[in-house]
């Protein structure tokens, strides 16, 4: 499956690319972050939400600074996908308050929240390319919608984000989604989550249903992202080893709670029987 | 999804659809609106009737058969705006300007209907040239609707007329072939159908004399100096009757004259009225053409005539007088 | 249900309001209108062309009995014009276009795509449900027009090949059927408006059902062959019944 991925160098000249990817981010940075030392770019406080009688979450509170990687860790059906969908507001909270750099997305008004909206990327689980449009239509996607770059700026910057999550534009531009591999499509929903260049990029079990050689190159690729674009990254994951890898700080939920939050180390470290249990 | 699209083949084919469908469209509108003649500019009539007979805003108006036009709407006459004519109905007409001269004064609106399904139309006839043209609001005549219902009604009166007629014409002859009453018996009895054989047969005998030159009303028949006499009595009675025509003398007055006419036809009324007496049996008369007796004394002077022509048979001399002609 | 009912009226009120305001996405009019009326034509015409043979023919046998053999092109165009053009032709873009705007949407709204658009600020009534509704609501009368066109041609074959009628009286006949209902605004016959207004009306049906239960798919692949299912069967039933409602509501407009 992934051996059909073409990796390997990225392409000459990408470098200089990814330097000025890398130094337009900072001063985005500096014109939006704000002066504190350490400012949550994401968070949580006192979350609750039910869907009917069933309580998904009770008083959640979690947060992420700038160039952190926070990983949220579950089992299947605790609601962690939930989180990722209140932080764009896909869906609002009963109670509590939802931060995206400050301000509560869930209370601002609607052009409001949809400007925060673009301050964010997010990767779904199984990518959700536009299966109508091909891959350079679906990357493109976000550009022709928020931004009046021209033809040629937005071709050179798909290209651009395309070869920074190692893949050859020349061959993969023309294709539908179809035509691709999970990890292709998986990097082609990664390349149009940034080519917006957001602060803040999330996602959905990015290594589900990979096979563990695409899993690490996709977890590679996190981590590139955060050293090289100092993105702030949430991943809602139920991969503990893959967490481990990526994770500046991480979170267990169970039962609608936070059980626990640390560092991979302190996570690594604990005695709790529930997250001993969950690490394997 | 590119800021600055080529024209793509998708955009091609709806626009060539479109196209298509609107063509499609306008030329159903055009044909349409001709048949129901919407182009044209129309002026307005209006026809008083008593009855709109089912006519519906949109039914055709038609001036000798050919379409000029539609009834745009019927409406009722206020009871008060009525006066003395019977029209209760105000229906108008929307026609066509080009066809204007052939509606004039003398033209008649009337509803017929048209087709299986009996769908309601005003035809109207041409006017006579030498009338005025209507004008744009003027009350066009009308002629009572040739309703399909009356006229099955007068059609089943005449049906029963006739039925009525020969019924009794049959009734009549029945009995007339079966020998009743004197015409009846003339035709059935033997013995008159003898009685004229047998006068016949006198009649051959007294006439054949005459037909070979024998006697003197043969010779009269040869004789040419006889022959110049007719004539001139021939014309002679020519100038008296080109006398009576003018209406000259006593005759001729007589004739020209018009209280010998009413006299003459109220005598003939007055004998039509004792025939019809006749007719029914009553007064003398009517007792004997109605009385078996009749035939019996007719049958008395058919054997008697038979006896006198065998008597002038045997003796021609004794009854034939000498012949003067004036 | 109850509910149900209250979310497709929500829907249609979204969609109206998008209809209305920028942005608007051309492109995506453009497509569907290619996809909802183009590739409907040829399925519409075939359609089309056995609906007027077999109306003629059917007009002629009952009609022979009367000797009224005449009117067959004015019940051909008659009966095309206003009913059967638009609801057959309705009902064959449900079975088509309505069951692949149900199944696109669906596999857009289980495999994410829909929130994916909403995380990049598009509102899926814009791009996903406005382009489809438009285009419905004038391809609909489009597709009509041209089976309507293939089905009096239909009765028209019938009538020549069959019954020795000529075209000329077979058309004439056709028209004076419509010129007879009357007109509206002096050139457009009544009869027009009746066939075109169903089919917009059935436009918006199909679209506004068929995006509605595409988006409520759930429950995987399985669930967008349900959403699918509902969506044919929900817009034939309400084509129909609008149907009858529309013809209630023009008859009372335009009595003749």
């Amino acid at each position: 499956m992934s051996g059909r991925t073409p990796d390997g160098a990225p392409e000459p000249g990408s470098e200089a690319f990814e330097a000025e990817l890398r130094d337009e981010i900072r001063r985005e940075l500096e014109t939006h972050g704000g002066g504190s030392a350490q400012p949550e770019i994401v968070e949580l406080r006192d979350v609750w939400l039910s869907f009917g009688t069933h309580e998904v979450l009770r008083g959640v509170s979690l947060g992420v600074a700038r160039g952190g990687t926070l990983c949220i860790l579950g089992g299947s059906g605790v609601g962690k996908s939930t989180i990722l969908r209140l932080m764009l507001r896909l869906l609002l909270p009963d109670r509590g308050e939802v931060l995206i750099e400050g301000r509560d997305i869930s209370a601002v008004s609607r052009p409001e929240a949809l400007a925060l909206r673009e301050r964010m990327g997010m990767v779904f689980q199984g990518s959700a390319l536009f299966d109508s449009l091909n891959v350079f239509d679906n990357v493109a996607f976000p550009l022709y919608e928020h931004t009046k770059l021209a033809d040629g700026e937005i071709r050179d910057r798909v290209e651009e984000v395309l070869s920074f999550v190692d893949l050859d534009p020349a061959m993969v531009l023309p294709l539908l989604p179809s035509a691709l591999s999970g990890g292709m499509r998986k990097r082609v929903a990664i390349a149009r989550a940034i080519v917006h260049r957001p602060p803040i990029l999330l996602f959905d079990e990015p290594t589900s249903g990979l096979d563990p050689i695409t899993t690490r190159r996709i977890d590679e690729l996190i981590l590139k992202l955060r050293r090289e674009l100092h993105v702030c990254v949430v991943v809602v994951t139920h991969d503990v080893r893959s967490a481990a890898r990526i994770a500046t700080e991480t979170a267990l939920l169970k039962d609608g709670k936070i059980i626990f939050s640390g560092t991979p180390e302190e996570m690594h470290a604990t005695e709790d029987r529930y997250v001993r249990a969950f690490r394997g | 999804m590119r800021r600055s699209e080529p024209i793509t083949w998708d955009q091609m084919r709806v626009g060539f659809v479109l196209i298509v469908s609107l063509v499609l469209l306008a030329l159903c509108v055009l044909f349409v609106g001709r048949i129901g003649d919407v182009f044209g500019e129309r002026y307005q009539l209006v026809a008083l009737m008593e009855s709109a007979s089912g006519l519906r805003p949109g039914a055709p108006v038609q001036v000798a058969g050919r379409g000029v036009g539609q009834v745009e709407r019927v409406e009722f006459i206020a009871p008060e705006e009525r006066g003395d004519s019977e029209a209760a109905v105000a229906v108008w007409l929307g026609v066509n300007v080009d066809i204007r001269e052939q509606i004039r004064r003398g033209s008649r609106a009337r509803v017929r209907t048209q087709g299986l399904l009996g769908d309601r139309l005003i035809d109207i006839e041409p006017g006579s040239p030498d009338s005025a043209i209507l004008v744009p609001g003027d009350t066009i005549g009308t002629a009572p609707a040739l309703s399909y219902d009356e006229l099955l009604g007068q059609a089943a009166d005449a049906v029963l007329g006739l039925t009525q007629l020969s019924n009794d014409l049959s009734a009549t002859l029945a009995r007339v072939s079966s020998g009743e009453g004197s015409l009846g018996r003339l035709l059935v009895d033997e013995a008159l159908y003898d009685g004229l054989v047998d006068l016949n047969e006198n009649l051959a005998a007294v006439l054949g004399p005459i037909a070979d030159g024998e006697g003197s009303f043969a010779r009269l028949l040869e004789d040419e100096e006889f022959y110049d006499r007719l004539v001139s009595s021939t014309a002679r009675f020519d100038t008296v009757t080109a006398a009576l025509a003018a209406g000259e003398g006593t005759l001729g007055r007589l004739l020209a004259s018009d209280s010998l006419y009413r006299a003459v036809a109220s005598s003939a009324t007055r004998a039509n009225a004792i025939l019809g007496l006749i007719e029914n049996g009553e007064g003398a008369v009517g007792q004997l053409i109605g009385d078996e007796t009749l035939y019996e004394e007719f049958l008395k002077v058919v054997v008697d005539l038979n006896a006198f022509l065998t008597e002038v048979r045997a003796n021609p001399g004794k009854f034939i007088p000498p012949i003067r002609v004036f | 249900m109850a509910f149900a009912v209250e979310a497709y009226f929500r829907l249609l009120v979204r969609v109206t309001r998008a209809c209305l305001s920028r942005p608007f996405y051309r492109g995506d009019l453009v497509q569907q209108m290619d996809t909802i009326g183009v590739a409907s034509i040829f399925i519409v015409m075939l359609t089309g062309l056995f609906t007027g043979m077999v109306l003629a023919l059917q007009a002629a046998v009952e009609m022979e009995r009367f000797g009224a053999t005449v009117y067959i092109g004015r019940l051909v165009g008659a009966s095309t014009i206003r009913e059967l053009g638009p609801v057959l032709t309705a009902l064959i873009v449900t079975g088509r276009a309505g069951a692949g705007m149900a199944a696109a949407l669906g596999a857009m709204r289980v495999t994410e795509q829909v929130d994916a658009l909403r995380t990049m600020g598009v509102d899926p009534i814009r791009k996903l449900v406005v382009p489809r509704f438009l285009a419905a609501l004038v391809m609909l009368p489009v597709v009509t027009i041209i089976g309507d066109a293939v089905a009096i041609l239909g009765g028209l074959l019938i009538a020549v090949l069959m019954l020795d009628f000529t075209a000329q009286l077979y058309i004439n006949s056709v028209w004076e059927t419509l010129a007879q209902t009357g007109f509206v605004l002096t050139v457009i016959p009544i009869d027009l408006i009746q066939g075109l207004g169903k089919p917009f009306a059935f436009g918006g049906i199909i679209a506004l059902t068929s995006c509605f239960h595409g988006l409520r798919a759930e429950g995987g692949t399985e669930g967008v062959g349900r959403a699918t299912t509902r969506a044919v069967v929900t817009s034939s039933i309400l084509i129909l019944a609008m149907d009858y409602f529309l013809t209630q509501i023009l008859l009372t407009m335009f009595p003749s």
